[in-house]
């Protein structure tokens, strides 16, 4: 599958598309959330992997936004290193799974091939 | 002659004593009636006993008294006696001291009169009685020497104390109590406290009253108004009746320590540990992601390295990025616990030491630029100062950028996004400003930006503590805060103490 990873941290980038290139999956990557939007209206992705707080636009206001301006959105799993907001709220917003930072890599596996399938 | 005279002339030795006896009963006198012609002494059986002697076995004659009272008073007894049988007294009366059977010392008050003249009215008998004053002449000496050690205890004891009487008149007072309340090196005993301070503030009165209502009164710090310079005072205080054996009370003991220099510097103390777990708290949540994303590095490399090692042929390019990408990781992780632990650590009594100013910058950066980050804020680093190192301490270099940044961070989010820390060599100085894209200070709020509680932000946001505090950080190693005016966006700066390396 095609995954878009957003992050501000590009060593954090990194490690997190080196470890999906492994499984297999392709990567692109955008380091917040006004990027990935731009990104998006130009390539298709399977899911979607962002980090909450980012400058520009964080992960909250992107998905908001996502399903603002494209009719049939990839799903965004959040991985948020904050408790200032809670999974609740990030579901709400339109998340479909958030992971806690950090996150087992089998964990983040798993939760990403859940929520592509379903 | 009077009648007593001669009703007693009429009456032999021992109806005297007879009847004196009956009369005396009960009372700790003993009864002597000396035949001036002979020099016999008829002494009554209370005398003999109060000298522990055996009344049937003791000699009725002069000596059987003067060989038992102490040689020096002696001579006074003989002087006394003579002045009354010569006319010159009224009545003989003589305190003075008597071995005791038992080789104790008595103290006996010695009172008598003529008692029988011969025609020609010469004294030939002489009568009268002793007096034990033992008891309470010991009681009276003890009572001195206690007096004496307690005026002498109270006089040297380092803290301010005063034994004052149910006047308010001195006993005793120490060198601090005379120096507290300013009086000097007057003697003070018998001087009314009331009478040298009548502007002793009505606290202290009341406790002076309530203590000699037999009150006992302390407390561990109040803060007293000294009546002449209206400074506020500190005091540890305590003050009780001064009881007498019978539990009356005689006076009272006050005493008091002035805690004021130890209370203030106690406040600053715990003004600044506010002020920085404050800092420490707004940061914290970056910190919190300034660990959870390498910890996020190193939980995938560490799993990668696991799963390229497992392979028959691991391919050591992949082995190679992960422990790049760890090491890296690793040193970012560190840099923020320690800037943490710098900031953690109370160290205000330790000695300046040399801080590179990338250090600073380097923690600085750790502990705030996720807050900087998802504010969108653009905080930027620039350090001209050439590797300067500055004399302090880092968790006050830390503490009084990172309150510098939360006042620019606020500014910056009215403003345009940006702050900048720079950092430049002023000759014996390092200067470092934080400048911000903020809306600026009012010139009404400039004057007072650095005086404590002064604060624009939003109630629940800050204590107004924040420049105050780094300008008395700054002022500890010499260095000053200062608002730049008339620079283009707001702009402190600080200016520190360079550390000069010795030539070599």
């Amino acid at each position: 599958m095609k995954v878009l990873v957003v992050d501000d941290e590009p060593l954090l980038v990194r490690s997190l598309a080196r470890v999906l290139v492994r499984e297999g999956h392709v990567v692109v990557t955008a380091a917040h959330g006004a990027l990935a939007l731009e990104l998006l209206g130009t390539t298709k992705v399977d899911i979607v992997l962002s980090d909450v707080r980012m400058p520009v636009m964080d992960g909250v206001e992107f998905v908001r936004r996502l399903r603002e301006v494209m009719t049939t959105p990839p799903p965004v799993v959040l991985l948020t290193g904050y408790a200032d907001t809670s999974d609740a709220e990030l579901r709400a917003a339109g998340a479909i799974a958030v992971l806690g930072k950090p996150v087992e890599v089998g964990t983040l596996l798993e939760t990403l091939h859940r929520c592509c399938e379903g | 002659m009077s009648l007593t005279t001669q009703f007693l002339d009429q009456l032999t030795h021992q109806q005297l004593l007879d009847r004196l006896d009956l009369a005396l009963s009960g009372a700790n006198l003993g009864i002597w009636d000396w035949d001036l012609r002979d020099d016999s002494v008829q002494f009554d059986r209370r005398w003999c006993e109060m000298l522990g002697l055996e009344h049937a076995k003791t000699p009725m004659q002069l000596t059987t008294w003067s060989s038992r009272v102490h040689p020096e008073d002696l001579e006074r007894c003989y002087a006394d006696i003579r002045a009354h049988l010569e006319g010159r007294t009224g009545r003989y009366e003589n305190v003075h001291r008597m071995r005791n059977a038992k080789g104790e010392w008595m103290h006996i008050l010695d009172r008598g009169r003529i008692s029988g003249r011969d025609e020609h009215g010469k004294p030939i008998r002489f009568t009268g009685t002793h007096f034990d004053l033992t008891a309470s002449e010991n009681a009276r000496k003890a009572i001195a020497q206690h007096e004496q050690e307690l005026v002498e205890l109270v006089t040297n004891l380092p803290s301010a104390v005063a034994l004052m009487d149910a006047s308010l008149s001195y006993v005793a007072a120490s060198a601090q109590w005379c120096a507290a309340f300013d009086l000097g090196a007057t003697p003070l005993r018998g001087q009314h406290h009331l009478e040298l301070r009548p502007d002793t503030a009505p606290r202290w009165r009341e406790i002076f009253r309530r203590a000699l209502d037999g009150e006992r009164l302390q407390a561990d710090e109040e803060a007293f108004e000294d009546p002449r310079t209206h400074q506020t005072r500190w005091l540890r205080w305590s003050a009780i009746p001064w009881r007498r054996a019978s539990g009356e009370v005689e006076g009272v003991l006050v005493s008091f320590d002035d805690l004021s220099d130890l209370v203030a510097s106690r406040a600053a103390r715990e003004w600044e540990r506010t002020s920085r777990l404050e800092a420490l708290a707004v940061f914290a949540g970056g910190v919190a992601h300034e660990i959870n994303s390498p910890l996020q590095v190193i939980g995938i490399e560490s799993e990668l390295l696991t799963r390229e090692l497992g392979r028959e042929a691991p391919n050591l390019e992949e082995l190679r990025e992960s422990a790049k990408s760890l090491s890296q990781t690793a040193k970012r992780a560190m840099t923020v616990t320690r800037a943490l632990r710098t900031l953690s650590r109370d160290s205000q009594t330790d000695p300046t030491e040399p801080v590179p100013v990338k250090t600073v910058f380097e923690h600085v950066q750790a502990l705030c630029q996720s807050r900087f980050t998802s504010s969108s804020i653009d905080l930027r680093f620039v350090d001209e100062s050439g590797d300067a190192i500055i004399d302090g301490r880092p968790s006050e270099l830390l503490h009084m950028l990172l309150n510098l940044l939360d006042n620019a961070h606020h500014a910056a989010m009215t403003g345009e996004r940006w702050v900048r820390v720079e950092a430049a060599v002023a000759g014996p100085k390092v200067l470092i400003r934080c400048v911000d894209g903020g809306a600026g200070v009012p010139k009404e709020h400039q004057s007072r930006l650095m005086s404590p509680f002064f604060t624009t932000k939003p109630s629940g946001l800050g204590t107004g503590l924040g420049l105050s505090i780094v300008k008395s950080l700054a002022g500890r190693t010499s260095g000053t805060l200062r608002f730049v005016e008339g620079a283009p966006h707001t702009t402190f700066e600080l200016s520190l103490p360079r550390h000069q390396t010795s030539p070599a």
